[in-house]
């Protein structure tokens, strides 16, 4: 009845409610807000809201605020948010961004602020630039060769087993293209792919192919391939789809992580990808997956780089940025973070979380174990210190080199044709 | 004389007042199209003239349009983005006027055919119907499958470059839906007593289709003409989720190019250029649109 007859009074209780709540909240809000935000899955999201509950409690000063979110435009509104002024105080990054986002001055030199003895010095490296360190190393993380066992098995073959070639790796594929009548490939065609894995894959390929001794393909300061070394690599994928060792370039250039992933949906019985993304393939499927360090060259070269997994770093526009170094310390070294984080993002960068993750071994499953494992095999080879690149080539690594990949791939140019015309546009840019 | 003086003035006093009022319930339409649509269209003619990431700004004149004439790429943006316009928009205004026709007479159950129908272009952009599309069309999709069941051997219809932008021209007539509610409309409006004298006459149904509805109802199709032309030459999510502007760049719509160049590459003058570039020739269109009209809309008025 009250509201029928004077709807005044309703409306000032609700202003009252809303000014004494706001005011509620106000008092208690002398706590340092710090925003955080990252990308990933679900498991990751999960793992990563306890850390932060957890370093809220031994924090009561401290209000983290969550902002994550997929992969897809992730980096997108970061440099939006950069170039702003509005970035999060501790973002998730990849070494490959630093030229543009200090180009945006979005970085904080973080350099004596956090602890970084316990990591291999190669990351640390890998996470400064012009000796400066923005960010610290979130995960050891290793590009492995994904293999469907239970599909291998099924068709009857062996699975492939270290050390192997690419010439090995190339039989393999063309064996569960005979196997299956042509049914399934080898592997998706990554030289097609609008990932950045082409390339990521093309790093490797110079060392562990084309045997490069000095820093490939680039440094921080200039590229360091050239034609021959594209035609290289496209040649060796043209041979791989002239024989079905993989999948056509129309099948392929659709692969994705999740729902389109030709591994997932047994379209493929290979795929190369981060050890960081294995549990992701894995909780999508009932096959028996396993992992390999990529293929040896000739004479046993390798090409693994020590390139940071994942970053956090602390934006320029952060007013706080002593307090979020020191969540980042906490986050990469303390082992309450490692019994929650687990292998979310890959396998632990320090050795005290590791160690403490494997102390606790029962909580470890069995995909967290095989990543482990892998990861170890990896650091036992000798790494190349990663490069971010010089600035300015944005476009390349993701959008042009798959390209002109795809141009061979349906046929309109040639590998040599293509390769020249990516290195005259990949010039263009750099003038 | 004084009582009409007060009058007047208590008109004027109420007037202002009234006015007041109106711009404040105005306020959030106003304070948007001024912060979030006059001031970046502003800055962005700005830095058309200029090599920006937002940061560092320099002035450099007509350079980035005149990059613009011989960007490979961005040339190919808009032949890809015109040739979906040319062939999506008389389709989809075809099929919007063909459903039309059919829904226009009170047969039983019209309104749930017609929600049913205007359904698809409510959540048309959609990220979701985008994904949903790429379900349909990937190479293990449904139509895929369907065809399988007739013992065709399908292909990657997203990822082959003759297919890819078929797939994106079909999802864009199949949300025919609001130029067929403004069909219907003006069908409507169609008095009856010119298809009964036709009738009388002996004309055939096509020809009072021809004679009657389509120059009655030329000023709705010049309506939706215009509409549907400036609203496909903008078209982005559906590229942008299904096919990523791939393969090799068959479906890299104008503004798609841009979102990139502006935000993967942070070149964002460029960026400006190019959209006041295809605000351009969307005036060119629609200019040219208009001056056609001419010779083939009728008003009754005339």
């Amino acid at each position: 009845m009250i509201f029928k007859k004077s709807p005044l009074i309703v409306l000032v209780m609700i202003l009252l409610v809303l000014v004494s709540t706001s005011f509620s909240v106000g008092a208690k809000d002398k706590k340092i807000k710090l925003r955080i935000s990252w990308w990933g899955s679900e498991t990751r999201h999960t793992a990563t809201l306890k850390a932060i509950e957890l370093y809220e409690q031994e924090n009561p000063n401290i209000d983290l605020v969550p902002e994550y979110s997929g992969f897809d435009g992730y980096r997108n509104k970061l440099m939006s948010q950069v170039t702003a002024g509005n970035a999060p105080d501790i973002f998730t990054t990849v070494m490959e961004w630093y030229p543009d986002l200090l180009e945006l001055n979005g970085l904080t030199d973080i350099t004596g602020m956090v602890d970084v003895s316990g990591h291999n010095s190669k990351y640390v490296e890998a996470c400064s630039m012009n000796g400066k360190m923005y960010g610290v190393n979130l995960s050891v993380n290793g590009m492995v060769l994904n293999q469907n066992k239970t599909l291998l098995s099924k068709l009857d073959i062996e699975p492939l087993q270290t050390p192997y070639t690419w010439e090995d790796m190339k039989n393999k594929f063309i064996e569960v293209y005979k196997k299956s009548d042509g049914k399934i490939y080898g592997a998706p065609d990554w030289s097609t792919i609008k990932n950045g894995m082409g390339f990521d894959i093309f790093k490797y390929f110079g060392y562990a192919k084309l045997n490069k001794k000095g820093a490939f393909p680039f440094n921080n300061k200039e590229l360091t391939f050239d034609e021959q070394d594209l035609k290289e690599f496209y040649a060796y994928f043209k041979e791989l789809r002239d024989s079905n060792a993989v999948a056509p370039t129309a099948i392929s250039s659709l692969n994705d992580f999740s729902a389109n992933s030709l591994l997932i949906r047994g379209t493929v019985a290979f795929e190369i990808n981060y050890t960081g993304t294995f549990g992701r393939y894995q909780d999508q499927t009932n096959d028996n997956l396993n992992m390999l360090p990529l293929p040896l060259g000739p004479n046993g070269e390798s090409g693994d780089l020590a390139r940071p997994g994942l970053i956090f770093s602390v934006a320029k526009n952060s007013e706080h940025p002593k307090e979020a170094a020191k969540f980042i310390e906490w986050f990469t070294t303390s082992p309450e973070a490692a019994k929650v984080l687990k292998t979310s993002r890959g396998v632990l960068p320090t050795t005290s979380q590791r160690e403490a993750l494997l102390r606790n071994s029962d909580s470890l499953s069995e995909n967290d174990t095989k990543v482990i494992e892998v990861v170890n095999k990896i650091l036992e080879r000798k790494l190349k210190l990663a490069y971010a690149g010089p600035s300015g080539y944005g476009d390349m690594a993701l959008n042009l080199f798959p390209e002109y990949g795809q141009r061979i791939g349906y046929g309109q140019m040639s590998v040599a044709e293509a390769a020249h015309k990516l290195m005259q546009e990949i010039n263009d840019m750099g003038n | 004389m004084r009582s009409k003086l007060s009058n007047l003035q208590l008109r004027k006093k109420f007037d202002s007042k009234e006015a007041v009022a109106a711009f404040v319930f105005l306020a959030p339409w106003l304070i948007g199209i001024l912060v979030f649509t006059l001031w970046p269209f502003l800055e962005s003619v700005i830095m058309s003239f200029q090599k920006t990431n937002l940061r560092t700004s320099s002035f450099i004149g007509l350079n980035n349009y005149i990059h613009l004439l011989h960007d490979r790429k961005f040339i190919k943006s808009i032949l890809v983005t015109l040739k979906y316009v040319i062939i999506s928009v008389p389709l989809k205004l075809a099929f919007a006027l063909f459903i039309a026709m059919l829904l226009k007479d009170n047969i039983k159950g019209v309104g749930i055919f017609r929600s049913a129908l205007y359904l698809p272009s409510l959540i048309g952009a959609s990220v979701a119907i985008a994904a949903m599309w790429t379900q349909l069309f990937g190479y293990s999709g449904l139509i895929n499958n369907v065809l399988n069941i007739f013992g065709i051997r399908g292909k990657p219809w997203i990822s082959s470059p003759d297919t890819a932008l078929y797939v994106l021209i079909v999802l864009a007539v199949w949300q025919f839906g609001s130029s067929m509610v403004i069909f219907i409309s003006g069908l409507k409006n169609i008095p009856t007593s010119l298809y009964e004298a036709a009738r009388v006459d002996g004309a055939s149904k096509f020809q009072s289709f021809f004679k009657i509805t389509l120059p009655m109802l030329s000023p709705i199709i010049l309506f939706n003409f215009v509409l549907q032309t400036i609203n496909s030459f903008q078209v982005f999510t559906q590229a942008f989720i299904i096919t990523k502007g791939g393969p090799m760049n068959e479906t890299l719509f104008t503004v798609l190019h841009i979102y990139n160049t502006a935000f993967t590459r942070l070149e964002m003058g460029y960026a400006s250029a190019m959209s006041w570039t295809l605000l351009f020739i969307i005036a060119i269109f629609t200019g040219l649109i208009f001056l056609s009209a001419k010779h083939w809309v009728y008003y009754e008025s005339e």
